[in-house]
């Protein structure tokens, strides 16, 4: 009863948990579209139009989807053919032990078809699927380590996932090769179903379970007499045939309790089997209710996903099924990490360590912050958002389906909105002049700047300047610029003399110094040879690293146009 | 644009007769200043007569240091002693003159032990805090220090700008109904029964003579003082110091850097703004007048420096100047050094030969205690009238007016930016000056009936006070102004000369490396280009 | 630039290195002598006639070395390769032309952009006359030039004009761009014309196109139906700006090698007595090594010449400079004094053929060569003699250079 209980509250739980984060897809907006705030009518209306785009898109290439992608992982094998193994073997090996174990009550019983967990197949079959899976968890562990890559960016989903896979399994394990050995079970079922009183005939029934049945029962009499072990294969015939098969076709249980023979009795005492049973199944309980809130929901995400997916690319969709379907991505990604090894900009990760660069990572941060934008973890999205190319290798090999060039793309447009735009945007928002404010205007210690190695620290930098305007004459950003004083804030020569009269402050924020295209032309004109080009650039990193805390964060959707 | 300067109702002297005033200040340097607004908060009139322009004379050619006194606790330590009250005051009085920057004394190897030896010993009896630092705890509080550094105390100097104290001070005089007369040069006296009936001036710019009556003539003439008095028939014996400074192109240090020695050339190193001025020198000069900054001077103060800022030897400098200290003389044998570096209150009443009742001379002092020089001679001035209040200068803050702003390093490119007006050129680049500050800097030159002459527009500004020495902010400064009807006619080249000449005393002897090529292209400008040094050709030929 | 000119003129094979230094400070016009003596204070209206004298007063100047046909000769090929470049510029052969600077004061000199011509016709008859300048150029007041001209001048009148596309600030280039295109030409000239009130001249700032100014030069002047004329502005310049643009396409045209994105770092001569030069940057350069070499380094603007506090240093071989004995002699104290300041006349001694020569008047090298302003004796400032001194001391020393027998040309080495 309590079992049944525990069990169905699990079950409620994950479907309960599962309609919550799929309730969240049409609540949740990420991307330019429908920027109103979230309410209970915009997600119906999110809703009914998915459901209208689905509707619309026919039924066909969906379940086409389904078929190849998630039944067959078809596009997973594509590019690589161990991740596939890797993949088919949990899936199925976990497939296999839902439905002829873990739902057997629900599934071979009512069919009628002769079922008894000791019986094979069904007992060699939950031995494959135990098997399948752990070979794909000892692949996913391997993989992770052997790949420095993957070992950088596994996370604690990943491996609290496997864990519980393990967990379930070996306690199953565990569980039946118990079960095999145990003398007490033997006694118990022999109370229960060996109709004899004949002790001789019992002794000799225990003796045959004890030779040729892996039972850890001590038989009294010897295992070598033929006549014994006879009588004993007779009572098996008449008693115990019919529900057990030999206990070898579970390959994996059988060996187990081999090795535990000579434990038998004591494991008995300490009531290991009932122990390990609930073990397993509490285990297997958790696995159910942590559905929704782990990474196990990519198993319903993840198809639906695709099958999404398969409707067209998200440019062509309805705008408010664009929103939809990247809250959708969010919770398809399965960290596979697929995205990050084709990725263009990968590369610089080594040099920024933040992890926000890799696609496989950067979702996980979007999800965090798409959560709470108020969490630390926005900066570093930003700084990881605006690195990417746009080259789209990540759509194109996401395994999960997920358009992620289209999630970048709109959550770049989000971070914008909210003021962590890339440098060039939010720079903009303010003038030199109010940068400088910010920033606080008083002058740098020197003392400081004899230890750092920048140019624009020092003075001698500035020296050869004979102030012959030569930098701005020849710079083509003043020359189309309608007013310079007002589009750039500052001329180059200008800046250079900010920089000398150590009002770098004033400088920082210059539109200037972000509208140089680093073309040299002032660098290469200079009569006196001052870096001005390098000067520039080294203050657009320092305006990088200083104004970006202070920068104006806007609140609302009232400042979208602050990407202008 | 700039709300107006405050200071300026100067009415035009009444057409006839000669004006009239309680006491009359010749000198409108910081002492002189200093004084009319003493007496104006002791309730009482006075006119300050300028021969030139405010600060014209060493109150402007100085260090700007406010000295801690550690620097005279050998030499003379009633001076000392003195530095270290009224810069005290002063700190609080006068805030937004100065910059806190607290100062360091330093040896390095080969300097007098003994000195070093009696300086903390001297510094206590003074009364003036020394804190001994090693030689790594200064150079990490100024990373351009010596690595030959044998001591090292810290003590509490700090920066003033002395235009901005003159013009301050000037200002609150002239709100309490005090007046400021600009080049307007003394040129006699009227005596008569052992007083001065009435002084003679002489406009210097539209060249109008005047008179002016007053009660009491205070002569704070500082070195022209002797001049002045002999003017009047009273000699004093003054001797002429004259000092030379060299202003880098950056701010070297953050403090105030002393060499821990005899006060000698080369051993002051005090930050302003945003640049760093290195001095002095001390060297007997004939008269007040027609000085430069000489070049073995400048070679000098460059090696002695080095031995304490050793990047002193290759930083670029901007330029050079020099200031005479008037002395009181104790005799031909006194190394100038030594004699008193305190200041001189002289009663001409008191004189044995040809007393003058109501004349006072005041002059010698340090920047640092003009406030108390202000104080002694408005008690003699009062103590003359048989009136006047208690000095209120000892615990009346200084107001900060507008008067003096343009001046501050940094304040013109940040007031632009801040404006952001699109249409508001910089006229000068290195300082990054634009045309509001030229325009606000000519109404205030209009509104006190002078003239807006290049000289003057950057006397109170920093325009030409960069690297390129008016080799562009000159031109464009002239073609504002041009445009803006303030000058007309020919007056142009002869303002370019004269305000290049001015900047050229500064430079000539700093001319090498950059500041050479510099100078070549300056030359090639207003020389090859323009031909200023010609006679005009007359456009017909 | 001018004795890559001549070289290339020559045929001569020649890489020309280093960056293009003071060229960009040139106010366009071409000075050849304007002030003999420097003392007095006056301009020479024919320079050959000042030439004649100054060869007489001061035997050691760069001029007294030519002679007069090689000067005209120098002369005659500047200014056909300028002309032909699309860059005309124009000289009266016996005497200077008038030209009007921005502070109102009249500058003669020796050849002018035809742009700038027209102002020497207008300095002498007189004509009422408009000029304008543009809001936004600093340092050009046509208030301030006809404040001064006036007095002799009375027929000049001043306009201020608006560039309703460029706001703020117009630096005197992107005025120059701006005015590449023709529309805006178009545009200015009816704005001029509707000012014009009966002037039969105009004057305004030299910021017409840049490498199109020829021909936009004529269309406003064509659309105006009266004589107009560039006025210098504050350097550095647009008609200097022009003159490198010119140099730095044709000569490569002419086969010189232009490398003005390098620099020498280091030069030599070595024990076989050949030159050795290396070229780049301080890390990483490689060596030529060249037959002849001219040096045309400048002085200290253009880094030929390096003082210290208490010499002058010549910067690649370390020539001997002559120059004043000590630094209290480099300057006067009055910066307009008549004299001049004795440090412009420091520089590179050379013999007949312009070779820099050691104290004892030896040549340091048979084939190494000097020429323009790095040269000794002479002012260039005070005497207005800037270019022609590049131009025609550029001339000899490729002269001397070319009288060299062939053999060895210029190659690179490892």
């Amino acid at each position: 009863m309590t079992t049944a209980a525990i069990a169905y509250s699990a079950l409620c739980i994950a479907v309960l948990g599962s309609l919550g984060r799929i309730g969240r897809w049409f609540w949740i907006k990420i991307g330019p579209e429908n920027q109103e705030a979230p309410s209970l009518r915009a997600a119906a209306r999110s809703f009914a139009a998915t459901l209208k785009a689905v509707s619309a898109a026919g039924l066909r290439r969906p379940l086409r989807s389904l078929a190849v992608d998630t039944l067959f992982q078809l596009h997973i094998l594509k590019h690589d053919w161990r991740r596939w193994v890797m993949h088919m073997a949990l899936f199925y090996g976990m497939v296999l032990l839902v439905v002829l174990h873990a739902l057997d009550d629900f599934t071979l019983k009512p069919l009628g078809v002769d079922y008894m967990p000791t019986l094979n197949p069904w007992r060699f079959l939950r031995n494959l699927g135990g098997i399948m899976v752990l070979t794909g968890v000892a692949m996913a562990v391997w993989r992770c380590r052997a790949d420095p890559f993957r070992k950088r960016t596994r996370s604690l989903a990943d491996r609290l996932a496997r864990t519980f896979l393990a967990a379930m399994v070996v306690s199953g394990i565990l569980l039946e090769s118990v079960q095999i050995l145990s003398p007490a079970i033997f006694d118990a079922m022999v109370d229960d179903y060996a109709f004899s009183d004949d002790i001789q005939e019992i002794e000799a029934l225990k003796t045959y379970w004890s030779s040729s049945w892996g039972s850890g029962v001590t038989a009294e009499l010897p295992t070598d007499d033929a006549q014994i072990l006879a009588l004993g294969q007779e009572m098996h015939a008449a008693f115990c045939a019919d529900c057990h098969d030999r206990p070898q076709s579970a390959f994996l249980s059988y060996p187990v309790s081999r090795a535990l023979k000579p434990l038998a009795d004591r494991l008995d005492r300490l009531g290991l089997e009932g122990l390990l049973w609930y073990l397993h199944f509490i285990t297997a309980c958790l696995g159910l209710a942590l559905l929704p809130f782990s990474k196990f929901f990519h198993l319903l995400a993840t198809p639906i996903s695709l099958m999404v997916r398969a409707g067209g690319p998200a440019e062509a969709t309805a705008p408010a099924l664009r929103s939809v379907r990247r809250a959708m991505g969010l919770d398809a990604c399965t960290h596979c990490g697929v995205c990050s090894q084709h990725c263009a900009v990968a590369v610089i990760y080594q040099a920024i360590p933040n992890p926000a660069i890799l696609p496989s990572e950067k979702i996980g941060a979007l999800k965090r912050w798409t959560n709470d934008a108020q969490s630390p973890v926005a900066s570093q999205l930003a700084e990881g958002s605006f690195i990417c190319t746009a080259c789209g290798r990540c759509t194109q090999w996401c395994p999960s389906g997920i358009d992620l060039q289209d999630l970048w793309q709109a959550s770049q447009k989000d971070l914008v909105r909210r003021g962590r735009g890339p440098a060039h945007h939010w720079i903009r928002s303010q003038n030199a002049a109010q940068w400088a404010s910010g920033a606080g205007s008083k002058p740098l210690n020197p003392a400081h700047q004899a230890h750092t190695l920048g140019l624009g620290d020092n003075p001698e930098t500035f020296w050869a300047c004979v102030q012959c305007t030569t930098c701005t004459n020849v710079c083509p950003v003043v020359a189309v610029a309608e007013d310079p004083h007002r589009d750039l804030d500052l001329t180059p020569q200008q800046v250079m003399n900010l920089m000398r009269l150590q009002l770098r402050e004033l400088a920082l924020g210059a539109r200037m110094v972000w509208d140089c295209v680093t073309c040299y032309q002032c660098q290469e004109h200079c009569p006196q040879g001052v870096r001005v080009a390098d000067i520039l650039y080294e203050l657009r990193n320092e305006a990088v690293r200083r104004l970006q805390p202070i920068a104006p964060r806007a609140q609302g959707s009232e400042d979208a146009q602050g990407e202008a | 644009m700039a709300p107006p300067l405050s200071f300026i109702q100067q009415r035009e002297p009444a057409g006839d007769g000669p004006l009239k005033t309680t006491v009359l200040i010749i000198g409108g340097g910081v002492t002189g200043t200093g004084l009319a607004r003493d007496l104006a908060l002791r309730g009482i009139e006075s006119v300050v007569v300028e021969k030139r322009d405010v600060n014209a004379g060493a109150s402007g050619a100085n260090h700007g240091l406010l000295h801690s006194g550690a620097r005279y606790v050998a030499s003379d330590p009633a001076a000392a002693a003195e530095c270290r009250r009224e810069s005290l005051r002063l700190k609080q009085l006068a805030p937004h003159c100065i910059e806190d920057t607290g100062g360091l004394f330093v040896a390095v190897a080969g300097d007098d032990e003994n000195y070093i030896a009696d300086f903390p010993g001297l510094c206590a009896r003074c009364g003036i805090k020394a804190q001994p630092l090693d030689g790594r705890e200064a150079r990490e509080m100024e990373p351009c220090l010596s690595e030959r550094l044998i001591a090292a105390y810290r003590v509490a100097d700090a920066a003033i700008d002395p235009f901005r104290l003159a013009l301050d001070n000037m200002a609150h005089a002239v709100q309490l109904g005090g007046r400021l007369l600009r080049f307007n040069a003394v040129v006699g006296f009227n005596l008569a029964h052992q007083r001065i009936r009435s002084v003679v001036l002489r406009d210097d710019i539209t060249g109008r003579s005047q008179e002016i009556e007053a009660e009491v003539v205070v002569n704070a003439a500082g070195a022209w003082a002797g001049e002045v008095a002999a003017l009047a028939g009273a000699r004093i014996p003054l001797l002429y110091s004259k000092g030379s400074l060299l202003v880098t192109g950056t701010r070297i240090a953050q403090r105030v850097i002393n060499r821990l020695r005899h006060p000698s050339d080369g051993d002051i190193l005090v930050p302003g703004g945003t640049v760093s001025i290195l001095g002095t020198t001390s060297e007997r000069s004939a008269s007040p007048d027609a000085i430069y900054p000489e070049i073995q001077e400048v070679d000098r103060i460059i090696d002695q420096g080095t031995a304490m800022v050793p990047m002193l030897a290759t930083t670029r400098y901007i330029r050079a100047y020099c200031g005479v200290r008037p002395l009181v003389s104790c005799g031909e044998a006194c190394d100038d050094r030594s004699v008193s570096r305190g200041f001189a209150l002289i009663d001409h009443g008191q004189a044995d030969d040809n007393p003058l009742d109501n004349f006072l001379t005041i002059t010698g002092g340090k920047l640092t205690t003009y406030r108390l020089m202000a104080e002694k001679t408005a008690d003699r001035v009062c103590q003359r009238l048989g009136r006047g209040d208690a000095c209120r200068t000892q615990s009346e803050p200084l107001p900060d007016t507008v008067a003096g702003r343009w001046t501050e390093p940094g304040l013109a490119p940040r007031t632009w930016m801040e404006r952001g007006n699109p249409g508001d050129l910089l006229l000068c680049e290195c300082e990054m000056i634009p045309q509001a500050v030229v325009d606000d800097l000519v109404r205030t030159l209009a509104r006190q009936g002078g003239a807006a002459s290049l000289k003057a527009i950057g006397l109170r500004s920093r325009i030409g006070k960069g690297p390129c020495q008016g080799t562009f902010c000159s031109q464009r400064v002239a073609a504002y102004l041009y445009d803006r009807g303030v000058w007309q006619d020919d007056r142009g080249i002869d303002e370019l000369r004269a305000f290049l000449r001015e900047r050229w005393r500064g430079q000539a002897p700093l001319l090498w490396d950059i500041s050479l090529a510099q100078a070549e292209l300056l030359e090639a400008t207003h020389c090859g280009l323009f031909g200023l040094e010609l006679d005009p050709v007359d456009p017909g030929g | 630039m001018a004795a890559s000119l001549f070289a290339a003129l020559r045929g001569i094979d020649t890489i020309q290195v280093g960056p293009v230094g003071t060229l960009p400070f040139a106010s366009g016009l071409l000075d050849f002598i304007g002030v003999h003596p420097v003392r007095t204070g006056r301009w020479h209206p024919n320079p050959w006639e000042a030439i004649a004298q100054l060869r007489q007063d001061e035997s050691d100047h760069p001029y007294a070395v030519m002679t007069t046909r090689e000067m005209r000769t120098a002369w005659k090929q500047m200014l056909a390769f300028l002309t032909d470049s699309g860059l005309p510029y124009v000289a009266h052969p016996e005497r200077n032309m008038r030209m009007i600077n921005p502070v109102g004061t009249v500058k003669l000199t020796y050849a002018v952009p035809r742009s700038m011509m027209a102002a020497d016709e207008a300095l002498r008859r007189r004509p009422p006359c408009l000029l304008v300048d543009f809001a936004g150029l600093k340092g050009f007041s046509a208030r301030q030039i006809a404040a001064r001209l006036k007095l002799h001048w009375p027929a000049l009148r001043t306009t201020r004009l608006p560039i309703p596309a460029l706001e703020g600030e117009l630096q005197p280039e992107r005025l120059a761009r701006f005015l590449e295109r023709r529309d805006h030409c178009r545009e200015l000239a009816k704005a001029i014309k509707s000012r014009l009130a009966g002037a039969q001249a105009v004057g305004l700032p030299a910021v017409v196109g840049l490498h199109r100014a020829g021909p936009h030069f004529d269309l406003i002047q064509r659309r105006l139906g009266v004589p107009l004329f560039e006025i210098p502005t504050l350097l550095p310049s647009v008609p200097g700006r022009r003159l490198l643009d010119t140099f730095s396409r044709q000569l490569p045209r002419l086969g010189v090698r232009t490398w003005y994105q390098y620099a020498v770092k280091q030069a030599q001569i070595r024990a076989d007595g050949a030159l050795h030069f290396r070229i780049g940057s301080a890390a990483d350069g490689f060596w030529v090594q060249s037959r002849a070499a001219i040096l045309a380094t400048g002085r200290f603007l253009g880094r030929g010449l390096h003082a210290e506090r208490t010499a002058i240093r010549e910067n690649l071989f370390d020539l001997p400079v002559h120059q004043p004995d000590k630094r209290g002699q480099w300057h006067h104290k009055d910066l307009l004094h008549p004299d001049g300041h004795a440090i412009n006349r420091a520089g590179l001694m050379v013999d007949a053929r312009f070779r820099p020569v050691d104290k004892d008047g030896a040549p340091r090298h048979p084939r190494l060569f000097a020429a323009g302003s790095i040269l000794a004796h002479q002012d260039w400032v005070r005497q207005k003699c800037g270019s022609g001194l590049a131009i025609t001391s550029a001339y000899a020393a490729v002269a001397a250079c070319a009288q060299i027998p062939r053999g060895l040309e210029g190659t690179h080495a490892p």
